[in-house]
């Protein structure tokens, strides 16, 4: 079998399943706003977003070793059995993590593993940033500029993913407050203003999505 | 690297895939909840309106890719047949895709629709008649194109068009039964009815999905 067409196939299909499905997730946020529909509605609408999310959340995380087998398949770069192995025990990792986090969302071991998440995607955003931008400022590590590109934009999207989270957090409280104690125009807009902020970070992550697989692809420079 | 027009067509042609096939999972969630009879009835109907909304998607995609998979194969020289054709076949996408957003935009005047929807299963089987005959004759050696792995992607299409018949067929009779479950009036042997029907349609559903998946693996791996 042609391992860059294995790899390629498996390339497209996390990117197809993590952008595709991040539509629905996007589309029930958007109805979610609405403070005409009751509080058990709201609930659903959060149950199917949070069932719809793992996709993308899955996809993310796996991404980056299977991008790293189609380096080596295509010949980029000369990419060693243990950087390919440790990709694959982070990648692996996270989404036992990304199951666990889903399974116990509001209990101590979810919440932390939520927190770690953030720190971890920070620091592999830094490192991903700096690969790419050192190597498009001065052609080291990676001489080929579209290549460079995707690894600075990918470091950007971990960090569109750590600006989601915080911006999504405010929903909680006054969303929470709707359920307990019915809803204000206060409670409302402090919702509609979380889900907003959030759909915008949605909008970039989708943005840098688009250009990666743009220049995966058409390989502009 | 100059930016080709082969690039990004190929690249429109993986996000119509996307499209389709990654947005239709939320489709499939949706449903679930839809035909939950334990929940409440406005909850229901928003999980509906939004199943209904991001369907749009993989049904103006499955036109996307057909017309992006056309020209590739044209420009490429895969299919043997004049540049010609890549105009006529965006001209039948783009007026089935029209037809895809009327049918959506006009869903609650059921009489003012009945007569499109009519017309366009008529034309969906059309279209597998024509498909299955470029895609059986290619595979004997007569057809429009000379390489086995795009007339075996043919058929695989074929049979995706075929599932979405079966779906449409399996789901013929499903407002009958599962309007009465909306208003709150239904009876257990409806509510039964209708997930009944639901999950029929959902197996022709994964054959989509599974297929998609295969004529993505030919399109990509071009094994013979």
């Amino acid at each position: 079998m042609d391992p860059v067409a294995l790899w390629s196939y498996l390339h497209i299909l996390l990117f197809v399943f993590w952008l595709g499905t991040d539509v629905g997730v996007f589309t029930a946020a958007i109805f979610l706003k609405n403070p005409t529909y009751s509080f058990e509605t709201r609930l659903v609408l959060i149950k199917l977003l949070s069932i719809v999310d793992i996709f993308p959340r899955l996809c993310f995380a796996l991404i980056f070793p299977v991008g790293l087998h189609l380096t080596r398949a295509l010949e980029i770069y000369q990419i060693s059995d243990a950087f390919l192995a440790t990709a694959w025990i982070v990648g692996v990792s996270w989404c036992v993590a990304i199951f666990v986090m889903m399974r116990n969302e509001s209990k101590p071991i979810g919440k932390l593993l939520a927190k770690l998440q953030v720190w971890f995607e920070g620091v592999l955003g830094l490192f991903f940033v700096a690969v790419g931008g050192v190597s498009l400022a001065t052609g080291a590590p990676l001489a080929a500029n579209w290549y460079a590109g995707k690894i600075l934009l990918f470091g950007f999207v971990f960090w569109a993913a750590i600006a989601l989270h915080i911006l999504f957090k405010p929903f909680e409280q006054p969303f929470m407050a709707i359920g307990e104690h019915g809803s204000t125009p206060e409670r409302e807009a402090a919702v509609t203003a979380a889900i907003n902020r959030a759909l915008k970070g949605v909008m970039c992550l989708y943005i840098l999505i688009a250009v990666i697989a743009f220049l995966g692809t058409v390989k502009p420079f | 690297m100059p930016v080709g027009i082969d690039s990004v067509v190929l690249l429109l042609h993986v996000v119509f895939f996307c499209f389709w096939l990654g947005t239709d999972i939320g489709v499939f969630y949706s449903s679930k909840y839809v035909l939950q009879a334990d929940l409440g009835q406005e909850a229901r109907t928003y999980c509906l309106k939004i199943m209904s909304f991001l369907d749009q998607l993989p049904r103006v995609s499955s036109f996307g890719i057909i017309g992006t998979g056309t020209t590739i194969g044209i420009l490429r020289g895969y299919f043997n047949v004049a540049p010609i054709w890549i105009l006529i076949v965006w001209l039948i996408c783009f007026a089935w895709i029209g037809v895809v957003l009327y049918l959506y935009v006009q869903e609650h005047h059921p009489a003012k629709i009945a007569p499109v929807k009519k017309w366009d299963f008529r034309a969906r089987v059309v279209l597998i008649i024509v498909l299955a005959t470029l895609s059986l004759t290619s595979l004997a050696g007569h057809g429009v194109t000379d390489d086995k792995w795009l007339a075996a992607k043919l058929l695989v299409i074929t049979g995706i068009m075929t599932c979405g018949v079966m779906m449409r067929l399996a789901t013929r009779n499903f407002g009958k039964y599962f309007m009465p479950m909306m208003k709150g009036t239904a009876t257990p042997e409806e509510t039964r009815t209708a997930q009944q029907m639901m999950g029929n349609a959902k197996r022709w559903v994964l054959g989509i999905y599974a297929l998609l998946v295969v004529a993505a693996a030919l399109g990509l791996w071009k094994p013979f």
